[in-house]
């Protein structure tokens, strides 16, 4: 442990309100703290900021998957695990319950949360691809009350995000849009468990008669942040499905991803793999079958 | 821990009754054990134990009610057990959904009739499968607290928890599988199916963590339960449906000629051991129970870490951030508490600011020069951990740099010295015959460069050492290690104190893989000032990420061949030329570099053989020991070359081979006459069999014409030679002592370590056969310097084959006492040796025999030109990796691993099995998956998340096979096993990558990123 522990304070509050009280006090400094995945590893090397925590994890109104008309609103508590079981995510957000089987070992599952996935800002965080993939919305919540917002957009650079410091990710909101396309969600990440993503693709497709109608494509690790991508979703869509749609492929894609060299990867690997993974896609209609390698779903 | 009181509808509160005694109650020691067991192998074996067991059992009957004084905090405790009860079930709840059913916990006092049986308060908490509650008496806590230290709710919390755990088993019906999976042996597919799954696995001494068969034998009293420790043949693996039992050579290959080989030599060699001439079952030969087993899943062996002495202060190490330069100042951080830590600098050395080991140049601590980024500077200790490490991040070292060199080809061009006179540890040059001439006259040339990476040893247990010392006393140091003597040696020079007055002890060790070979005597060091200075025991462990950083690992090298062969495929000339990376001081390089040469040209002859090896100095952190120790390196640039220069030469690889293999007779590259029987031709053929091998190339022509997985098959044929190089053992000297006492148990001294690998099981069963006596009657000290004698290190695969000659020596001396005092007739029986030490020991006094390593007859070698006879023994192997590459990734993965070695004879089949599939699944790692990424010469992947260690998802079942042609001057014929594994896995690999994709790969490891650039030269070219 190479932390200095009395430099760090935790508050368990147990109601939304006294949380949201606590972030917005006056005298500042209190971050929010959930499953604490990322932050106890970042605690252990002695490289997590020293301050004020607040613990949200007893807080009942950030957690349970409520289900609507309209799609279904996620708590931001709810754990990979809470996906997994989850009937109505595994019949209709495949790539986010494939993306929870992909994460960590069964620790990690029962403990980390989605609204600290996201909010980890980590451009290599696996369900967030997913969620952009669904037009994903964010309630948002501090005392000053809720705002709704888009996904998409919500990360603004590397580890900057629209969100002030008294605010926090209260649920993900999904509506139920992708009934009827083909979908595919691959992690690529050297080994088959307790992987970090070099290259993580989600994507779905309407396609009809042989003709791509829509598509949403997003890839974590290519980028500062996770990114959806416009230009290629543009440039694709209304295209016949044959091999000449490679090339269109993967020439937007560059507009759209900009990876680089890290000490997981090299920018060439992930531009030549988010490539392949695309073609394939579009290309191979059972890859939406293909089993992932740690797949428990 | 946070929660709330909640309505108790978890508990089943029995404290107000007393239990009908239904039979002998369970003693509070038995039990203690029997918990941890459970606790620690996640078997109930509480459930095992007492009452009729499941099924017969008759309803719980209680007699009597009495009035339950009880208190707050008792009531506090309950409700605590309510809540933890209720947030496990619920966590459960989800997991499982409706196949979960809810248990209650019984709390009870003095004793309890559960259906599993009676059991008493000290019972501890236990989980009874007939009528699914979990039983506790809340007393239990108190036991907790007192006797094992663990106060607090989380322990508390963990042991309900753990008992929902076997509720959750006996729900899903793996607690059966869990216990027969036990009792049986099992083999590595089995165990992919029911173990953790999907963590990143820490690699434990030579093999993954699995119980062993029989374990719970011999537990104290009316516990003991045997389980049976052989398979019947045909029992059947609960979850594959396999048959058990050892993996057999098929009939064919039993009357192959290897197999005639052995049974004639064990004739010739007069190698029938004493059992043939008392009677007894030999030990050797049967997977017996690993002696400390027991006491490391019970939590009972103690590491370092575990050892906490009165007033002891933590040690830490400030180290250089600047790859080269010379130190201008150490600043130490206002506004901290200076006074309260010791400090330790090079000026504070009593000694000789020297690690001794071969060449002088490495110092304990950088006084004025640094050579290496991570290179220890200033030593603190303080009594607080958290303080400390405030105290290293408040010393800052001002070093300004100097030019650094950071590659073999920047060390060879020397445009910088950084050591010596020419940045060169080392040097050989090995030549027979005319390589020149031959390879002018060759039908075919072929060349080649090959490169390897470095590799981190990762240990389950990282580095550390506890030191006492006082100027009055000497030094002692216990810890984590290889080699009790090369500390001792070292710590000598530090302190400049006589041999008597340093003391190193072994505990228990998380294994090794020569990470622990040399640099411990620097941490032993390190402790030992700070112990000096302070007058105070300090404890210095390494975690992992500084173990990452700072210690040892894998020399990378590069090596090129030109090879000539003729044009029906015989090899005429070989030229290599090896280098290896040793980073900035000299270590064990010239041994690394020594053992590579000798292992370059392989398993092969060839007539004009010329080896030029080089160790060079680069300002990364010293390489050093690791498993194989420089015959990976060069074995995989031979074996992927070998499979190129078939191709050249228009053979397929396993009929190039054939044609080449060296015979028993021939004379090899640096001039060893091969004496001792040979025959690779058998290992391939059974090799292949086994592997399907013909069969699998065929289809997958077609299959992977059409497939975006290209599949691919490749092997690799190799040898590795055990003990010491050349004259090393003559040197080494090695001694073992071997005593029995007047109530016949019998105690092996040496100095060798086990550290996972097996090392205190196998040299019990060489004495035990010796003696003509059970390994239970054998016990083996642990290694101290004030007590055992000097047997060497444990290291080269020579522990059981040299030391554990010597074992089986002396162990022969102290029965030749008992037989020439006349107190023992050939043929006795284990009892008779009791009564004969006894009567002995009155008579005579102590019973002890020693054995010293002596010279192999007729064995020589010639240090200066290099010549001789490397190695008295060779293991020789065949390996086959089955892959598949994902075209749209470049992920390879390994499908399936056929590992047949000729071993001499295996000691123990389950520890041998063992030290196969760790080495080859380390292999793997260093194939495909393990890079050292190296930024400004210092690692920045150094830690478990970025290092990429394969985990058990991404390892093939590994199909273990032995061939056994004993070899005279090893203890019942055993030779050397530890390294051999590590040689073959990287060459087969690369060769199936080759055959998979048609790339010629030339470089390990085959990660996604280098494959892809191969791969897209080929689509471009
Ligand atoms: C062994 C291991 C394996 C892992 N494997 C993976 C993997 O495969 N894929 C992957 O993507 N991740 C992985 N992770 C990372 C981590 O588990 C996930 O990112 C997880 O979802 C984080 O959730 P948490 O609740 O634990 O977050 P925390 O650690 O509690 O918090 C993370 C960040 O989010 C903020 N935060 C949390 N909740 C909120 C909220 N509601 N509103 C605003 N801010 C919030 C915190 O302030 C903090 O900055 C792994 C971690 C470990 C330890």
């Amino acid at each position: 442990m190479r932390a200095f522990l009395p430099a760090y304070d935790l508050e368990a509050p147990e109601t939304l309100d006294a949380a949201l009280r606590l972030l917005s006090g006056g005298d500042g400094g209190w971050k929010p703290f959930a499953g604490g995945t990322d932050l106890m590893v970042l605690l252990e090397s002695g490289k997590l900021a020293p301050g004020r925590y607040v613990s949200l994890w007893d807080i009942e109104e950030l957690r349970g998957i409520t289900v609507s008309e309209d799609g279904v609103a996620i708590g931001a508590l709810t754990t990979y695990s809470d996906v997994l079981a989850h009937p109505v995510l595994r019949a209709d957000f495949p790539l986010v319950v494939r993306a929870a089987a992909e994460t960590g070992g069964v620790a990690t599952q029962n403990r980390g949360t989605l609204g600290g996935n996201i909010a980890n800002a980590s451009p290599a965080a696996d369900t967030p691809p997913a969620l952009l993939v669904y037009d994903a919305e964010l309630d948002i919540v501090s005392v000053r009350g809720t705002r709704r917002v888009p996904y998409d957009g919500f990360h603004k650079g590397y580890k900057v995000m629209d969100l002030a410091p008294d605010e926090i990710i209260r649920r993900i909101r999904l509506p139920f849009a992708r009934r009827g396309w083909r979908q595919a969600y691959r992690k690529v990440g050297t080994r088959r468990a307790q992987a970090i993503s070099k290259v993580c693709f989600a994507a779905a497709a309407d396609v009809r008669d042989g003709t791509l109608h829509d598509a949403r494509i997003a890839f974590g690790s290519v980028a500062p942040t996770v990114v959806r991508c416009h230009v290629t979703e543009h440039a694709l869509r209304g295209r016949r499905i044959d091999p000449g749609i490679a090339a269109v492929a993967r020439q937007a894609l560059t507009a759209d991803i900009a990876p680089i060299d890290d000490v997981r990867s090299t920018a060439r690997y992930r531009m030549r793999v988010a490539g392949n993974l695309l073609v394939d896609f579009l290309l191979n209609d059972d890859n939406s079958q293909r089993p992932t390698p740690n797949s428990q779903s | 821990m946070k929660w709330t009181p909640g309505d108790r509808s978890n508990i089943e509160d029995q404290r107000g009754r007393s239990g009908l005694r239904m039979g002998a109650p369970l003693g509070i020691g038995g039990l203690l054990i029997v918990l941890l067991l459970s606790w620690f192998t996640g078997v109930d074996f509480l459930s095992l134990l007492s009452g009729g067991g499941a099924g017969s059992a008759p309803p719980s009957a209680t007699v009597g009610t009495s009035g339950v004084a009880t208190s707050p905090e008792e009531e506090r405790l309950v409700d605590f057990v309510d809540a933890v009860m209720d947030d496990t079930q619920a966590t459960w709840e989800r997991l499982l959904g409706g196949r979960y059913q809810k248990t209650r916990a019984v709390l009870f006092r003095d004793g309890i009739q559960s259906a599993c049986g009676f059991a008493e308060s000290a019972s501890g908490p236990f989980y009874c499968p007939a009528d699914h509650k979990v039983y506790l008496d809340l007393g239990f806590f108190d036991e907790l607290r007192n006797r094992f230290g663990a106060s607090g709710e989380f322990a508390q919390g963990y042991v309900l928890a753990h008992e929902v755990g076997h509720h959750v088993q006996a729900l899903t019906g793996t607690d059966d599988q869990v216990r027969r999976l036990q009792a049986t042996r099992r083999q590595v597919r089995e165990r992919r199916q029911v173990g953790p799954r999907r963590t990143a696995r820490a690699r434990t001494g030579g093999r993954r963590l699995r119980p062993a068969t029989g374990r719970a034998r011999g537990l104290p009293g009316r516990l003991s339960r045997r389980v049976p420790a052989r398979v019947p043949s045909g029992v059947r693996s609960p979850v594959s449906g396999r048959t058990l039992g050892w993996p057999r050579a098929p009939r064919a290959y039993r009357r192959s000629p290897i197999a005639r080989l052995r049974a004639t030599r064990y004739g010739e060699a007069g190698l029938f051991h004493p059992w043939g001439k008392i009677g007894r079952m030999p030990a050797i030969g049967r997977s017996i129970p690993r002696k400390e087993g027991r006491a490391k899943v019970t939590g009972q062996a103690r590491y370092v870490d575990d050892l906490v002495l009165p007033g002891m202060l933590h040690g830490a190490t400030v180290r250089s951030s600047v790859v080269r330069g010379t130190i201008r100042d150490i600043r130490f951080a206002p506004g901290l508490p200076w006074d309260q830590f010791t400090i330790v600098t090079a000026a504070d050395i009593p000694g000789r600011n020297v690690v001794a080991l071969i060449t002088d140049d490495q110092p304990y601590l950088a006084s004025d020069r640094v050579n290496h980024a991570e290179e220890p500077v200033v030593l603190l200790a303080h009594p607080d951990p958290v303080m400390l490490e405030e105290g290293r991040r408040g010393v800052t070292i001002e070093i300004d740099p100097l030019p650094a060199v950071s590659s073999i080809d920047e060390s060879l061009a020397r445009r910088e010295i950084i050591w010596g006179t020419d940045n060169i540890f080392k040097s050989y040059s090995v030549a027979s015959g005319d390589v020149e001439s031959a390879l002018a006259a060759a039908d075919v040339v072929v060349a080649g460069e090959y490169e390897t990476g470095s590799q981190e040893q990762l240990y389950i247990e990282p580095n550390g050492m506890l030191a006492v010392a006082r100027p009055e006393d000497g030094v002692s140091v216990w810890g984590s290690m290889q080699c009790p003597y090369y500390v001792h040696r070292a710590l000598a020079g530090l302190f400049d104190l006589p041999s008597e007055r340093i003391r190193v002890v072994q505990m228990e060790t998380g294994g090794g893989f020569g990470g622990k070979e040399e640099y411990p005597s620097i941490i032993a060091g390190h402790a030992a000032l700070l112990a000096w200075k302070s007058g105070r025991p300090v404890k210095l462990v390494y975690d992992r990420a500084e173990d990452m950083v700072a210690t040892t690992k894998r020399h990378p090298s590069r090596t090129r061949h030109r090879t000539g062969v003729t044009r029906d495929g015989r090899l005429v000339a070989m030229d290599i030329d090896f280098v290896i990376d040793g980073g900035a001081y000299c270590t064990l390089s010239p041994v690394v570099l020594s053992r590579g040469t000798i292992h370059a040209p392989g398993p092969y002859f060839c007539p004009n053989t010329r080896i030029r090896g080089v160790a060079v100095a680069t300002n990364v952190p010293p390489h050093g020991a690791f498993r194989g120790f420089g015959a990976p390196q060069s074995l995989f640039a031979l074996e992927r070359h070998m499979d190129r220069v078939a191709e050249a030469a228009g053979l397929a690889p396993d009929e190039f081979r054939r044609r080449n293999f060296i015979q028993t007779g021939q004379t090899s590259a640096v001039g060893q006459v091969m004496r001792e029987p040979i025959d690779m031709n058998a290992i391939l053929a059974r090799a292949l069999k086994e592997s399907d091998y013909h069969a699998k190339k065929v289809a997958w022509a077609a299959s992977n014409a059409t497939s975006t997985i290209k599949k691919g098959i490749g092997f690799a044929a190799f040898m590795h030679g055990a003990g010491f190089t050349g004259s090393g053992e003559d040197h080494l000297a090695s001694v073992v002592v071997v005593e029995a006492t007047r109530e016949g148990r019998v105690r092996v001294l040496a100095a060798n370590t086990e550290i996972g690998q097996g090392t205190n099981t196998i040299f019990s069963q060489i004495a035990a056969d010796a003696l003509g006596i059970s390994p239970d009657a054998i016990d083996v000290a642990q290694p101290d310097t004030a007590s055992v004698p000097d047997s060497g290190p444990t290291v080269a695969s020579r522990t059981c084959m040299v030391v554990g000659k010597l074992v089986e020596t002396a162990a022969a001396g102290v029965a030749a006492s008992l037989t020439g005092a006349g107190l023992l007739q050939p043929g006795y029986a284990p009892a008779d040796f009791a009564t004969a030490c006894a009567t002995y020991v009155d008579r005579f006094g102590a019973l002890r025999a020693s054995a010293q390593y002596q010279a192999t007859p007729g064995m020589k070698w010639d240090d200066d030109r290099y010549v001789g006879d490397a190695y008295g023994s060779y293991a020789w192997a065949v390996y086959v990796a089955e892959v598949s590459v994902d075209t749209i990734t470049y992920e390879v993965h390994v499908d399936d691993f056929v590992a047949v070695q000729e071993v001499g004879k295996v000691i123990n089949p389950v520890l041998a099995t063992g030290q196969i599939e760790g080495g080859v699944a380390q292999g793997i790692g260093w194939a495909l998956y393990e890079q050292v990424s190296w930024r400004d010469g210092r690692m920045q992947n150094a830690q478990m998340t970025n290092y990429i260690m394969p985990t058990s998802m991404d390892l093939p079942p590994i199909r273990v096979l032995f061939e056994e042609v004993p070899y005279a001057r090893g203890p019942a014929g055993a030779k050397g096993i530890g390294e051999l594994p590590m040689d073959g896995a990287a060459p087969a690999i690369a060769n199936a990558v080759a055959h998979a994709t048609g790339v010629n790969v030339t470089a390990v490891p085959i990660t996604p990123e280098r494959l892809m650039v191969l791969m897209e030269e080929v689509t471009v070219g």
